[in-house]
């Protein structure tokens, strides 16, 4: 299973970083729930803040296991059905808005966000648990990043946008674990390793 | 029906929102503090803990709740007491000491399972804005890391607690692409 996207060339605006995602933003960002107003954290962040630079790095780190995530969950969705297939469509939306935080954050502390990876690899699941323990997998990943990317962020608004993003793909995570017939919330301290 | 939010919050008393606000105007008042600072931070995420932890034992002791609910809420309590036990360790880590836990009462009638899931869902979602504010503040990134990880449990809860609460919509259990506590 290997996502791709076509190849992209120059533009770093955030519509042609999203849009090089292939996921067909305005149907992913309504099944997000965007029609109403998804209430982002204010940060305060520009180029002159102090940290900017090593923020803008971490903030990259942290867009590229955001990639990852919405190359899993495109590749994943349409061989879903019923519940799981409406759960995917969903989170897929909230990792969209998700990238597209991190990519204004990083423009904003004077950065430039990596561009999407032409593929990547997602192993050979076939059965619908397979897809979701993939998915699960996405998540878990994205919770070791951004818990060890918090606490070394700069600007307090931004240590608490990243945690409010951590808290969602723990959201994410219990889903799947129940989905899954897993224990949805093993764990009181959420560390992505549960 | 569910119950209007302003009639959830007077279930609650207000103590759990003065309880965040409490959170914004400590961390205000030591934007320079840096330890003393995030002690008071801390001492007041602990409070909410205890508040939250008294809402379940209340629910609990409804009798409200089915024999398949009852399990699930229980073990969510299980770990609202883990919180506590952390935020009392590490306040005792740093040498400070953990304030006494101040009698509260969660008020309000609870006739249906589905107002006690709706007291939950109310207290987690309070408890998400009390650590998302401290977040912005708190200057230990140990600190920070506990946090974010007592946070996001907070919210797995609440997205079990909708589950709960409005079977058969499971998409619907994580509404937001961001937690801050905010309905």
């Amino acid at each position: 299973m290997v996502s791709g996207s076509e190849g992209r060339e120059g533009p770093a605006s955030r519509r042609s970083l999203l849009l090089s995602l292939g996921v067909g933003l305005a149907a992913v960002l309504g099944a997000a729930g965007c029609g109403n107003a998804q209430r982002e954290p204010g940060v305060r962040l520009n180029r002159r803040t102090r940290g900017a630079g090593a923020d803008a790095h971490t903030l990259n780190q942290l867009l590229a296991a955001e990639y990852y995530a919405i190359a899993a969950y495109t590749a994943a969705t349409p061989l879903l059905t019923g519940t799981p297939a409406r759960v995917a469509r969903r989170f897929l939306g909230h990792e969209v808005l998700h990238a597209d935080r991190l990519i204004s954050l990083i423009q904003r502390a004077g950065g430039q966000a990596r561009q999407a990876p032409a593929s990547h690899d997602l192993g050979h699941p076939t059965t619908a648990s397979e897809i979701m323990r993939l998915l699960l997998k996405a998540e878990r990943a994205q919770l070791t990043a951004y818990l060890e990317a918090a606490p070394t962020l700069s600007p307090g608004s931004l240590k608490a946008m990243a945690a409010s993003i951590f808290a969602t793909q723990a959201q994410h995570a219990a889903v799947w674990r129940l989905q899954l017939g897993q224990m949805p919330a093993p764990t009181a301290l959420v560390t992505g390793h549960e | 029906m569910s119950r209007p939010a302003a009639s959830r919050r007077e279930l609650l008393g207000g103590i759990l929102a003065g309880a965040a606000a409490s959170t914004v105007r400590a961390s205000s008042a030591d934007a320079a503090g840096g330890a003393g600072g995030d002690d008071k931070l801390l001492a007041t995420l602990l409070a909410v803990e205890r508040r939250l932890s008294s809402t379940y034992h209340r629910v609990l002791a409804s009798g409200q709740l089915g024999v398949i609910v009852a399990p699930e809420v229980s073990g969510f309590l299980g770990q609202e007491q883990e919180h506590i036990g952390a935020l009392e360790q590490v306040i005792a880590l740093r040498g400070s000491s953990a304030p006494s836990a101040a009698r509260f009462e969660p008020g309000g009638p609870l006739e249906t399972q589905s107002d006690a899931l709706d007291l939950l869902l109310g207290a987690e979602r309070m408890a998400e804005s009390a650590y998302f504010g401290a977040l912005s503040k708190l200057e230990d990134p140990a600190l920070v890391a506990l946090a974010a990880e007592i946070m996001a449990s907070e919210a797995q809860h609440w997205t079990l607690l909708r589950a709960l609460r409005n079977p058969g919509n499971l998409a619907a259990t994580v509404p937001a692409a961001f937690v801050t506590g905010s309905p």
